[in-house]
C-alpha cells in the first residue's frame, strides 16, 4: 500500500508540477553519441593459457532528446559480445537506458522514469578507469541499470546529491518471470563538504535483500583515491551475509596519462571458508584526445589483473588487457 | 581479527600511508609537467575574450616576464577546462551551473568567480533594415518561429534569417533564458560558434537578425531597442535593457602569484578602462 502511494505521488508530482528548467540540449534537438571497446585480452592460470585474442567487448549508441525545456529523455543500446546464451554469434542486444526526465518538479532536481542508472555505491558515475567492471557490478551485488522511478537532485552551491529510487531490484537484464513481487527501494547520498573530499553512503532494501554501501572519494592532486565498503544481507531472515572493499588510487602523471591501481577484497558469505578472492589491478591509461569539456575521445588502456582466490592451495589466475575505447557526439550538449 | 578486517586496515592505511608520502597539496605538479612561473592560461567565453586578450596584451608589455595565453571555446568549454586542471582562468558569460560546481568540487577544485564586467547582449540587424525596435515578446517569436517575415513587425518585405549562438556559448544560455523563456530556437536558425561570427553574417546578409555582446558592435551592423531600450554601456548599467548579465573570470581559489596579479589588473583602472575601450560596462 505505502509503496503504491509513493509511485502515485512520484507520477503526480512529475506530471502535474513541471516547470521549465534548462537543459543541456534546446528543446527538438536530439544528440546522438557511440562509444565502443576494442579489447585483447590474454588470461592464464598455473601457466596455462586460457583466453588470447581481440574482441569488441562493448558497443553503446545513444540518443538524448530534448522534448520541452523541462522534459528530456535517453535511449541506449548496448551491444556486447557474449560467449553466454543461445547466440550462436556470441552477440548480444540489451536496452541500457530508455527514460525521461522531468526537470524543475524538484529545486535542482529531477523525476525520472524508466531504464535508468542505479543509484548504489559507486555504479553510477563508474567512468571504466580500470577495464574491469566496477566492484558492485562484478559481484553482482548491484546492476548499473535498472527499471524503476526515481527522484533526485543537487545539493546548493554544489554541496553533493541525493537520490530516491523505486525500482524493480534485479537490474536491467532481468525481465518477465525472473522479477519478484517485491520492489526495491534504494537511496543514495554523496556529500562533498570541502573540495576534494566526497563521502557518502547509499542502501537497497527489498524483504529479502539488504545491501548497504559506503563511499568516499580523495582528491589530493595529482591523487585521487577512490573507495568503496559493502555490506550484503540475503535470504528470508536476511542471514546470509557477505562483504568487500575497493580502493582505487589514480594517479595523474600528466595531462595524457594516469597511472591506476586497484585493490579488491570480496567475500560472498562470511560464514563461509574459503569463497573470498581479493583483485589486484595496475595499469596504464593514455588519452590521446580528449573530447571538449573532459569527457573521454579516444583512450587506450592497459591493465594487468591477478585474481587469487582465498582457498588454500588455489592458483592465481593473471589477465593482462590492452583496450582502446573511444567515443563522439553530434553536437549539443 | 578476522583475516578480512586486516587486509581492509591494511589497504586503508596503505594507502593514506601512499597519499601521505606522495605529493599530496592541491595544485601539484610533476616536475615534467610542471609549468613556468610566469604561464597563464586563459580559456571560455566567446565575449570576454576580447577583455582577456586585451589585458593580457597591456599585462604582459608592464610584465615582460609574464606569458599569458588566452583561448575562446565558449564558457562551458573553458569551465571544464578549469575542472579539468588545464587552465589557471575560465572565462564565463554565465554563472557556473550547480552540476558544475558539484563536479568541480568532487575533483578538489573551488571555483571562485570574479565579476569583470557587465555586458547586455545587443540584437542586430543588417544596417538597411528600416526596423528600429522590436518587443521582447515579437523578438521571442521570431527566434521560436512563429514570425517568419520582417512585414509582421512593420518592417519591409523578406524572409527573416535567424543568426544564433551554438548552444556550448554562455551567451546563448542567456540569451535563451533571457530573451526566449527557455523555449526552443527555431530549427533553421543558422548556428554560430562565436559573437565573431553572428556579427559578421547579420553584416553580409540583408534579412538576417543576430544578438552579440556589446563589444561586438561596429558601424557594420545595426543595433535596434527591445521593448523601447537599446543596449548600451548606460542601459545595462542602469538596468533598463532587458537582456543585461555579468560577465566572469573563475580561478581554483583565491588566486595566487600571477594569477592574482592579472585578476587584479583586470579589476583595477587600466583593465576597467579596457573593459569600457571595448564597449562593456565597467564595475563600479
Amino acid at each position: 500500500m505505502k509503496k503504491s502511494i509513493v509511485i502515485s505521488v512520484l507520477i503526480s508530482m512529475a506530471v502535474t508540477l513541471a516547470v521549465p528548467a534548462y537543459a543541456g540540449l534546446a528543446p527538438g534537438q536530439t544528440q546522438i553519441k557511440a562509444y565502443s571497446w576494442f579489447r585483447y585480452t590474454y588470461k592464464q592460470q598455473d601457466n596455462r593459457t586460457q583466453e588470447s585474442g581481440f574482441a569488441v567487448k562493448r558497443g553503446y549508441l545513444r540518443w538524448d532528446h530534448c522534448f520541452a525545456p523541462s522534459i528530456s529523455s535517453r535511449v541506449t543500446l548496448d551491444l556486447f559480445s557474449s560467449d553466454k546464451g543461445e547466440d550462436p554469434h556470441g552477440a548480444g542486444l540489451k536496452i541500457k537506458d530508455a527514460y525521461v526526465d522531468f526537470k524543475g518538479v524538484i529545486p535542482e532536481g529531477k523525476i525520472t522514469m524508466g531504464v535508468q542508472k542505479h543509484y548504489f555505491g559507486l555504479i553510477y558515475d563508474w567512468e571504466y578507469v580500470t577495464i574491469e567492471k566496477s566492484f558492485t557490478d562484478k559481484n553482482r551485488i548491484a546492476a548499473s541499470r535498472d527499471l524503476g522511478i526515481c527522484a533526485g537532485g543537487n545539493l546548493p552551491q554544489g554541496y553533493g546529491e541525493w537520490n530516491l529510487e523505486l525500482v524493480n531490484g534485479e537490474g536491467y537484464k532481468k525481465v518477465g518471470k525472473n522479477i519478484d513481487t517485491n520492489p526495491a527501494l534504494v537511496g543514495n547520498l554523496r556529500l562533498i563538504p570541502i573540495p576534494g573530499v566526497t563521502v557518502g553512503g547509499s542502501f537497497h532494501k527489498t524483504s529479502n535483500k539488504q545491501n548497504l554501501a559506503a563511499v568516499g572519494r580523495f582528491v589530493f592532486a595529482p591523487v585521487d583515491v577512490w573507495g568503496i565498503y559493502v555490506t550484503t544481507a540475503a535470504g528470508k531472515d536476511l542471514d546470509k551475509k557477505g562483504a568487500g572493499f575497493m580502493l582505487m588510487p589514480i594517479v595523474n602523471l600528466s595531462p595524457k596519462v594516469d597511472a591506476v591501481f586497484r585493490f579488491d577484497h570480496w567475500d560472498p558469505d562470511t560464514d563461509k571458508a574459503d569463497d573470498a578472492y581479493t583483485l589486484l589491478i595496475g595499469g596504464l591509461n593514455y588519452h590521446f584526445v580528449k573530447g571538449e569539456k573532459g569527457k573521454p575521445g579516444v583512450m587506450l588502456q592497459l591493465n594487468f589483473e591477478r585474481k587469487q582466490p582465498e582457498k588454500s592451495g588455489s592458483k592465481p589466475t593473471d589477465e593482462l588487457l590492452a583496450q582502446l575505447r573511444w567515443e563522439f557526439a553530434t553536437p549539443g550538449l | 581479527m578476522s583475516s578480512f578486517k586486516k587486509i581492509l586496515i591494511l589497504s586503508v592505511v596503505s594507502v593514506l600511508l601512499t597519499s601521505t608520502l606522495a605529493p599530496v597539496s592541491w595544485g601539484w605538479q610533476w616536475p615534467w609537467s610542471r609549468k613556468e612561473q610566469n604561464q597563464l592560461t586563459i580559456q571560455g567565453s566567446t565575449t570576454v575574450l576580447p577583455i582577456a586578450q586585451r589585458c593580457a596584451e597591456e599585462f604582459m608589455k608592464a610584465h615582460p616576464e609574464a606569458n599569458i595565453s588566452v583561448r575562446g571555446g565558449g564558457s562551458g568549454v573553458g569551465i571544464a577546462a578549469l575542472i579539468d586542471g588545464t587552465i589557471d582562468i575560465a572565462d564565463a558569460s554565465r554563472a557556473m551551473k550547480i552540476k558544475e560546481l558539484k563536479k568541480a568540487r568532487a575533483k578538489g577544485v573551488n571555483p571562485v568567480a570574479h565579476v569583470v564586467a557587465k555586458d547586455a547582449i545587443a540584437v542586430i540587424v543588417h544596417r538597411d533594415n528600416s526596423i528600429n525596435g522590436l518587443t521582447k515578446s515579437q523578438l521571442k517569436a521570431i527566434y521560436t518561429g512563429a514570425i517568419n517575415r520582417w512585414n509582421e513587425v512593420g518592417g519591409t518585405s523578406g524572409v527573416i534569417v535567424v543568426v544564433s549562438r551554438d548552444v556550448a556559448s554562455g551567451t546563448f544560455e542567456v540569451f535563451n533564458k533571457l530573451a526566449l523563456d527557455k523555449q526552443r530556437v527555431r530549427p533553421d536558425a543558422l548556428m554560430q560558434a562565436s559573437n565573431r561570427a553572428v556579427a559578421s553574417i547579420v553584416a553580409t546578409t540583408k534579412g538576417a537578425i543576430g544578438y552579440v555582446g556589446l563589444g561586438y558592435l561596429s558601424e557594420e551592423v545595426k543595433p535596434i531597442a527591445i521593448d523601447g531600450v537599446t543596449a548600451t554601456v548606460e542601459t545595462a548599467k542602469s538596468g533598463t535593457y532587458p537582456l543585461a548579465r555579468p560577465l566572469y573570470m573563475y580561478t581554483n581559489g583565491e588566486p595566487k602569484g600571477l594569477a592574482r596579479d592579472f585578476i587584479d589588473f583586470v579589476l583595477g583602472p587600466k583593465g576597467q578602462k579596457i573593459v569600457k575601450e571595448d564597449g562593456f560596462v565597467p564595475i563600479e
